[in-house]
C-alpha cells in the first residue's frame, strides 16, 4: 500500500437538519489520481472545502500527510493547490496581474512561475484582456493555473473541466495525467461526469447524498462489473429448465417471455445453443454482454445513475 | 508588507476609487457654492480651505472612506477570491489588517486630491492670500485631517466588515457619525473627545480663534481609543468571511451627497 496523503475519519458536515457529508472516510494515495464522483449536491464541494479548512467539519477529522489539518494549516496548506467551485478573480485585472497578486502573497520567488503556469493552461502571458472579459473556459484555465502555480505536491480540483471545450478537456486531462505520472503529484479531482473520471482516475470514490458508497481502484471496479450471456429464444422458461437440467447452470435470470441472462460462463455458448435447438426452441440472439461502468454506478447509487 | 502592496495592485482600474475622487471634488464644489450664498464674508484662500475641511469632516469624508474601504473589504467575497487567499493560507484577520492599513494610505491620497481641488478652485474663484506658506499649511492640514478622520471611522469600517454586505449600512452610519461632529463641535469638551472633531483638534483647526481651545491630549486619547476598538474588533474576527446569508435583493441605500 502506498503512503496515504489525505485521510478523513468520519468526516461530517451538517447544515441545519441536513447532513451534506456523512461519516466520510476517504483515502487518497500518494502519486495517484483520486476521482470523487457524485451527482449534483452529493457533497463533493463540501468535502473539498473541509479538506482545505474553508469550512469546519461538524464532526470527524481530516489528516493530510499524516498530520491533522486543523492546527497545522500554516505548514500543510502551502503544499496544496486547489480550485474550488467557480473561478474567483479580480475582474478589473488581467489574468497575469491576478496571478501576480497571489504569487506575491505566497512569497513565490521563482520569476517564471506565473508564465509557466499560464503556458501550462494555454493562456497568454501579459495579455491585455481583463478577467471580466474572459470566457468561461478561460476563467477555468486561469483557476487551474492558480492551483498549480506554486508547484504543490497535492492538488485538490473541484470539477476542473467545467466549461472547457472538448479540446480543452483533453488538454487538461493530459496535463493532470502528466503531473501525476512525471512529477509524482497526488491529485484529488471531483466530477459528476463518470466518463471523465473513468478516463483519468486511478482510484474512485463514489459519493451520494453525502455518503461514500464505494472506494476502489478503477481496475478493481472494472473487473467487478458483470459479464453475462444474453439469449433471445422462443420460450425463455423452457430454455432455463434446459440449462439447469443439462448443464447445472444456476445463475439464470429470465427476463420476460423470450429473454434469458446467464451469468456463469463455463459452458460454451455454442453448446447451450445446440441444446436449445435440440429441444425444438428457436434461438434468435445469443451475445456476450458486458455491463458498462455506467450501469454499475447506476446500480450502486440505487437506480438513478450519474451523469 | 506584501499584504499592503497587493492591496494597491488590486485597485488598478477599480472604479470605486473614482467615486472617492468625485466625492472629494464634490466637497470642494459644495464649499464653492456656499461662497456665493454668504454675504459679508471676506473669502480668502485660507478661509475657503477651512470651509472645505469642514465639509470634508461633517459631510463627505467619513462616508466616502467607509464606502470605499467597505467595497475594498467586501470585494473578496463578491469576487469570490477569499477562498484562494484563505488557502494560501492568509487569515481573514491578516487580510483585514492589510486592507485597513492600505486604506489609511488611501486616505492620505484622497487628502492630497482634496488639496489639489481646493487650490484649483480657490485660484479659479480668485480668492486672495494663497501664499506658499499658507498652501503648505493647508496641504498638511487637509491631508492629515483625512487620515485622522479615517482613524475616527475605522471602528465603523471594521464592524461593517464583519457583517454580510455591511459596507452599505456602515456608510450610512459613518455619515451620521460624521454629521454628529457638527453638534459635538458646539461643546469644546465634547469636541476634544468625539473622534470626528478630535481629528480637527489634531490639525489645529481654527486654533487662532480665541473661543477654540483644543486639548491635544484628549484628541490623541480619542484617536487611540478608536484604534484600540478597531484592533479589538479585528483581533476577535473569526478566521473566515461573514456568513453568507441566502437573502438576496438588498436594498440600495440612497447615496447621500451624490
Ligand atoms: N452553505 C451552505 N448552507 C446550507 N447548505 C449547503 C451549503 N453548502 C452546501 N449545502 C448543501 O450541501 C449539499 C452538498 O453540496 P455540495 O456543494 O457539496 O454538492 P456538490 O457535490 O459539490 O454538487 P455539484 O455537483 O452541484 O457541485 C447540497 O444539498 C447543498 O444544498
Ligand atoms: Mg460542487
Amino acid at each position: 500500500m502506498r503512503e496515504v496523503v489525505i485521510k478523513t475519519s468520519n468526516l461530517t458536515k451538517q447544515y441545519g437538519q441536513q447532513k451534506s457529508v456523512a461519516d466520510l472516510n476517504i483515502h487518497v494515495q500518494k502519486g495517484r489520481i483520486y476521482g470523487l464522483l457524485g451527482r449534483n449536491g452529493a457533497g463533493k464541494t463540501t468535502t473539498m472545502k473541509m479538506l482545505l479548512g474553508l469550512t469546519q467539519p461538524t464532526s470527524g477529522k481530516v489528516s493530510v500527510w499524516g498530520k491533522p489539518l486543523s492546527g497545522n494549516e500554516k505548514e500543510l496548506l502551502p503544499r496544496i493547490g486547489s480550485l474550488i467551485e467557480s473561478p474567483g478573480f479580480y475582474p478589473n485585472l488581467t489574468g497575469t496581474e491576478n496571478l501576480r497578486i497571489f504569487a506575491e502573497l505566497r512569497g513565490l520567488t521563482n520569476r517564471n512561475a506565473i508564465k509557466n503556469a499560464l503556458d501550462l493552461v494555454g493562456l497568454p502571458y501579459r495579455d491585455k484582456k481583463l478577467f471580466s472579459q474572459y470566457s468561461l473556459g478561460m476563467k477555468q484555465r486561469l483557476a487551474i493555473a492558480l492551483a498549480v502555480m506554486h508547484d504543490p505536491e497535492l492538488l485538490i480540483l473541484d470539477e476542473p473541466i467545467n466549461g472547457l471545450d472538448p479540446i480543452g478537456i483533453a488538454e487538461v486531462r493530459a496535463f493532470i495525467r502528466a503531473l501525476c505520472d512525471e512529477r509524482d503529484k497526488t491529485i484529488l479531482i471531483s466530477s459528476h461526469i463518470l466518463s471523465e473520471i473513468a478516463l483519468l482516475a486511478d482510484d474512485i470514490g463514489i459519493i451520494d447524498q453525502g455518503v461514500l458508497l464505494e472506494e476502489e481502484s478503477l481496475a478493481e471496479l472494472e473487473a467487478r462489473s458483470r459479464k453475462y450471456i444474453r439469449f433471445v429464444v422462443s420460450d425463455a422458461e423452457q430454455a432455463a429448465r434446459i440449462l439447469e437440467n443439462s448443464f447445472r447452470e444456476k445463475q439464470i435470470t429470465v427476463q420476460g417471455r423470450r429473454e434469458l441472462w446467464v451469468n456463469h460462463m463455463e459452458t460454451p455458448v455454442a453448446k447451450m445453443v445446440s441444446a436449445f435447438v435440440a429441444h425444438g426452441l428457436e434461438v434468435s440472439e445469443a451475445a456476450t454482454v458486458e455491463e458498462s461502468l455506467e450501469e454499475y454506478f447506476k446500480r450502486v447509487t440505487g437506480g438513478e445513475g450519474i451523469a | 508588507m506584501s499584504m499592503i502592496k497587493t492591496e494597491f495592485w488590486k485597485l488598478k482600474r477599480y472604479h470605486i476609487i473614482w467615486a472617492g475622487v468625485l466625492l472629494m471634488l464634490l466637497s470642494v464644489l459644495l464649499t464653492l457654492f456656499s461662497t456665493t450664498a454668504l454675504d459679508g464674508t471676506v473669502w480668502t484662500f485660507s478661509f475657503f480651505a477651512e470651509q472645505v475641511m469642514k465639509n470634508n469632516i461633517t459631510t463627505i469624508f467619513p462616508m466616502c472612506i467607509t464606502l470605499i474601504a467597505g467595497y475594498i473589504i467586501n470585494r473578496e467575497e463578491t469576487d469570490d477570491t477569499l477562498k484562494s487567499i484563505l488557502t494560501i493560507p492568509v487569515s481573514f484577520r491578516v487580510l483585514l489588517c492589510g486592507k485597513l492599513i492600505a486604506c489609511a494610505l488611501l486616505s492620505l491620497l484622497f487628502g492630497v486630491t482634496s488639496v489639489a481641488f481646493t487650490v484649483a478652485a480657490s485660484w479659479l474663484a480668485g480668492f486672495p492670500g494663497a501664499s506658499l506658506p499658507s498652501v503648505v499649511q493647508i496641504t498638511a492640514q487637509i491631508t492629515l485631517n483625512c487620515l485622522f478622520l479615517y482613524i475616527a471611522v475605522m471602528p465603523v469600517i471594521a464592524i461593517a466588515a464583519r457583517i454580510q454586505n455591511g459596507h452599505l449600512i456602515g456608510t450610512v452610519v459613518a455619515f451620521v457619525y460624521g454629521y454628529g461632529g457638527m453638534f459635538a463641535a458646539g461643546n469644546m469638551a465634547l469636541a476634544n473627545l468625539y473622534p470626528v472633531t478630535a481629528s480637527m483638534g489634531l490639525i489645529g483647526y481654527r486654533s487662532y480663534d480665541v473661543s477654540v481651545h483644543w486639548n491635544l491630549l484628549h484628541c490623541i486619547f480619542s484617536m487611540l481609543a478608536a484604534l484600540l476598538i478597531t484592533s479589538i474588533i479585528v483581533l476577535t474576527a473569526k478566521n473566515s468571511a461573514p456568513k453568507k446569508t441566502v437573502k438576496k435583493g438588498k436594498k440600495i441605500i440612497a447615496k447621500k451627497g451624490w
